[in-house]
């Protein structure tokens, strides 16, 4: 399956998550890397959200280098997948950064380890 | 002027609920067309005791692994305003005289009524939370950072049919125009439920009760998107 068969196939669910998110903010203080760094926005489940499988939605798959790099930090920087996260309208969140992280190995871009 | 009145009024009203009628079965079929049923396994609801021993020393941290990190105990008073407030957006036009009054009028059925100060009440609550969520969305730093331009003109679309009638009923601008902004408004909130972040009406009970997480209602979520 290639990147673009990834982001097509959850097209319509992906779409339907950004839609239904009502950027409460209420999930903000269920992620323990947001708790942990000093309450920044940039941890923020929802923010992770919107700004990796969001933005690769909404740029249609097509994405700069530098874009690219900006998601794979948000994507396995910012978030390790623990499934803690609550959203008051169920959306899964996680799923949706794991579709994010699906489509950026698919272009190459794998999250490098130091050492 | 009495022509779009009389629009408005009368098949406006018909369109504007067969369009979220629609809508609203569409996003339901659209729902369980693309998840399944998941037989196996399950998601855990709870932590056992001696896995929150061994939890880092951070008292937030266990306090989170206990799930007392939900909105109820981080925010309390933003979850009873947004409850409040959803509470009354549903009631208010449903229990209003001056709308029971003209269903009454039109297809001989009505609910009961509030008294018109208590729906004025009613009507002044949603106002004012509604102007907190809007301060919220522009000072609050967290809430901030995800606004878009959609979430201001849904919030327009939400607050104008309240704004409106309470102009109109209290005469305050001219009543004519007050009275088929009113309309106009209320008519376009509810066509755009079904296709704009208003679907969150309809995904918000679908998400909680069908899809399994350790945060469906009842425990009973037994399906998963496909």
């Amino acid at each position: 399956m290639t990147s673009m068969d990834l982001i097509s196939k959850n097209k319509s669910k992906i779409k339907v998550a950004m839609s239904v998110c009502a950027r409460c903010g209420m999930c903000a203080e269920s992620c323990f890397l947001y708790v942990a760094n000093n309450k920044a926005p940039e941890y923020m489940p929802s923010y992770k959200m919107i700004n990796s499988i969001g933005y690769i939605l909404k740029k249609k798959g097509k994405l700069t280098k530098q874009e690219k790099e900006k998601i794979k930090e948000i994507v396995w920087d910012r978030c390790v997948l623990c499934t803690r996260c609550y959203c008051a309208f169920g959306i899964d969140i996680p799923w949706l950064i794991s579709l994010a992280r699906g489509f950026l190995r698919e272009q190459n871009c794998f999250k490098t380890f130091d050492g | 002027m009495k022509d779009i009145y009389l629009f408005v009024r009368g098949p406006g009203v018909l369109i504007s609920f067969i369009v979220f009628l629609v809508g609203t079965m569409y996003q339901i079929i659209w729902f369980f067309k693309n998840t399944k049923r998941y037989e196996c396994g399950g998601v855990p609801i709870f932590i056992p005791k001696q896995a929150l021993e061994n939890i880092g020393p951070s008292i937030e941290i266990k306090k989170l692994a206990k799930r007392e990190g939900t909105a109820w105990s981080t925010d309390p008073f933003f979850v009873v305003i947004t409850s409040l407030f959803h509470f009354f957006v549903i009631i208010t036009p449903l229990f209003l005289l001056a709308h029971n009054l003209l269903l009454k009028e039109s297809w001989s059925i009505s609910l009961p009524s509030f008294s018109e100060k208590l729906s004025d009440m009613c009507t002044l609550i949603i106002l004012g939370f509604g102007i907190y969520f809007l301060y919220r969305r522009i000072f609050n730093r967290k809430v901030r950072s995800i606004t878009s331009f959609s979430d201001y003109w849904t919030f327009i679309l939400v607050f104008l049919p309240y704004l409106t009638g309470f102009l109109a009923y209290h005469q305050i601008f001219p009543y004519s125009y007050m009275v088929i902004l009113h309309i106009i408004s209320g008519e376009l909130m509810i066509m755009l439920i079904p296709f704009s972040k208003l679907r969150h009406l309809i995904f918000f009970f679908l998400n909680r009760i069908f899809i399994q997480s350790e945060y469906s209602f009842f425990k009973k979520g037994n399906r998963v998107w496909s």
